[in-house]
């Protein structure tokens, strides 16, 4: 008899945890009702270049002092980008210094199209949670991924949110 | 009786009036005070757009003919002159005789040769101001400890290291390797901070100063506002001296291996950290900096605050905590180089000296 009570209050136990557990809101969950007006409005904010739309695209958030994981995802990205003509990469460096983000590009030979962001105010408008990230901005417009840039990247898995 | 009174009254009010100038001339005794005075500028010139983002602090050579500048992000050592004219670029980027794949630290010898120490290649490279390579060896490539700062010293490599096998308890580890000119580990000596397992934080690394003239090695563990003293005679500590200031932070939540670089960066938010220790003739420098929101944010440098701490060199005793507008990049010959502008078009050293003011 009490080994049956014991038994029953651990299945409503389990039942309960794995309630709560989906309950628990995913730490990206603001960020991911985030839309790519929002993120068009913050790129004309810190650039004069025009983006037309930002649906099928990956967006990639860093700054210029990022370690050598970070930066070897970025030029994978750049190889991905040069070979695709499904998917748009856009590449953002929080740099207050035009020269310093003129030696990044040229340094790492990036061929991604380039935001400077010169007073990191991307913060302000509270798109990501920290950097380096990426954002994968959907057809409908809407951010269906993020994810942390860096040595464990892979890039295929990142993108396969497209094909949903 | 009355006449006796008067009399006792008297004696006791020239004995106060005596007491209270003494007082007075002692109030008008002249404190010494230290405070910054400009010398000059030098601007860098000649070398933009080659470089990228210089690490905080540089090196002056002995003879203060040459400014040299580790750019962190193009792992190469930028030299100039003593107004600022480029000189020469040291270290290619690849793996060749000349590349460097990281350039974690260097140290400049009297003859103005350049030790770099590469951690990723594990070498020690050393080259002429033209960016020539003089000779190449291996470092610590399957030594048991690991080296941060290098510094120079009577034909020896000196750095602050840490015991790997201690990594996780630092507080028992060795702190300072000191290296022949091949790489080959000559001795080993003193302690890590005990306070670093009081400060809420994991921290491994040193930086490390010395006072050539008098033989002596002044260490601080970054995440401790104590300075330990060795003799380089004897290897033995000869002094211990610091106060918690109050612009002095440990985190409020602790941070330990493991941890995410996101959450570690949170509860490093408004921790103080001692970033350089440097001498001059009065006095020993501590160079605190706090690292603030906006500067995890934007790993824009000038972000961060900036403070010394000053303690007399003779008697170790607290001077003063003294907030500064810019970066100390370094400290020789008793002028303080403060890094005024880091942009690469207009990159600007501000020369300082401490001058005793009498207040």
């Amino acid at each position: 008899m009490n080994l049956l009570r014991v038994k029953n209050n651990f299945a409503i136990c389990l039942v309960l945890g794995i309630l709560l557990m989906g309950c628990t809101p995913n730490k990206y969950s603001e960020y991911y009702e985030k839309t790519s007006n929002e993120w068009m409005v913050y790129l004309s904010e810190i650039s004069d270049k025009q983006e037309w739309s930002l649906n099928n695209t990956v967006l990639l958030v860093l700054k210029s002092s990022e370690c050598t994981p970070a930066l070897s995802e970025l030029k994978r990205w750049d190889t991905l980008q040069t070979n695709s003509d499904t998917v748009k990469v856009k590449l953002i460096i929080l740099e207050r210094y035009e020269s310093t983000f003129n030696t990044f590009l040229d340094f790492q030979k990036i061929t991604i199209p380039a935001y400077r962001d010169s007073q990191s105010v991307i913060t302000s408008h509270k798109l990501l949670p920290h950097t380096p990230m990426k954002v994968l901005i959907g057809k409908n417009g809407k951010v269906i991924k993020l994810g942390a840039i860096n040595s464990r990247g892979n890039e295929m898995a990142f993108l396969s949110q497209l094909k949903n | 009786m009355r006449i006796v009174f008067r009399f006792i009254m008297v004696i006791i009010c020239t004995i106060l009036i005596a007491c209270s100038d003494e007082r007075d001339t002692t109030s008008k005794e002249e404190t010494v005070e230290y405070e910054l005075e400009k010398k000059g500028n030098i601007k860098l010139e000649g070398a933009q757009p080659m470089f990228g983002k210089f690490k905080e602090h540089f090196e002056i050579s002995k003879d203060e003919s040459y400014l040299f500048f580790a750019d962190r992000m193009l792992d190469q050592l930028f030299v100039f002159d003593s107004v600022g004219r480029h000189v020469s670029v040291i270290g290619e980027r690849n793996k060749g005789p000349k590349g460097l794949v990281e350039l974690s630290d260097f140290t400049v010898k009297d003859n103005n040769e350049v030790v770099i120490y590469d951690a990723a290649q594990r070498f020690l490279k050393t080259f002429d101001l033209s960016g020539k390579i003089i000779n190449s060896v291996n470092f610590l490539q399957t030594s048991p400890i690991s080296a941060f700062e290098l510094a120079w010293y009577n034909d020896k490599i000196i750095t602050s290291v840490v015991e790997n096998k201690f990594v996780e308890n630092p507080q028992n580890s060795k702190l300072v390797g000191l290296f022949n000119t091949d790489g080959k580990l000559d001795s080993l000596f003193g302690k890590h901070d005990p306070f670093t397992t009081d400060n809420n934080n994991f921290s491994i690394k040193s930086v490390i100063s010395i006072d050539k003239e008098r033989g002596v090695l002044y260490t601080n563990l970054k995440k401790s506002p104590f300075v330990q003293i060795y003799d380089m005679q004897t290897f033995e500590r000869i002094s211990y001296l610091g106060i918690e200031t109050n612009n002095f932070r440990i985190p409020e939540k602790e941070i330990y291996m493991g941890l995410s670089i996101p959450e570690i960066n949170k509860r490093s938010e408004n921790v103080s950290s001692i970033v350089g220790i440097f001498t001059t003739e009065c006095c020993v420098i501590q160079h605190m900096q706090v690292l603030t929101k906006e500067w995890f944010e934007t790993v824009d440098f000038s972000k961060k605050e900036n403070i010394l701490i000053l303690y007399n060199k003779e008697t170790l005793e607290f001077i003063k905590e003294m907030p500064v507008d810019y970066i100390l990049g370094t400290v020789s010959n008793n002028k303080l180089y403060f890094i005024e502008d880091l942009d690469p078009d207009n990159y600007t050293v501000g020369v300082y000296e401490l001058v005793k003011s009498k207040k």
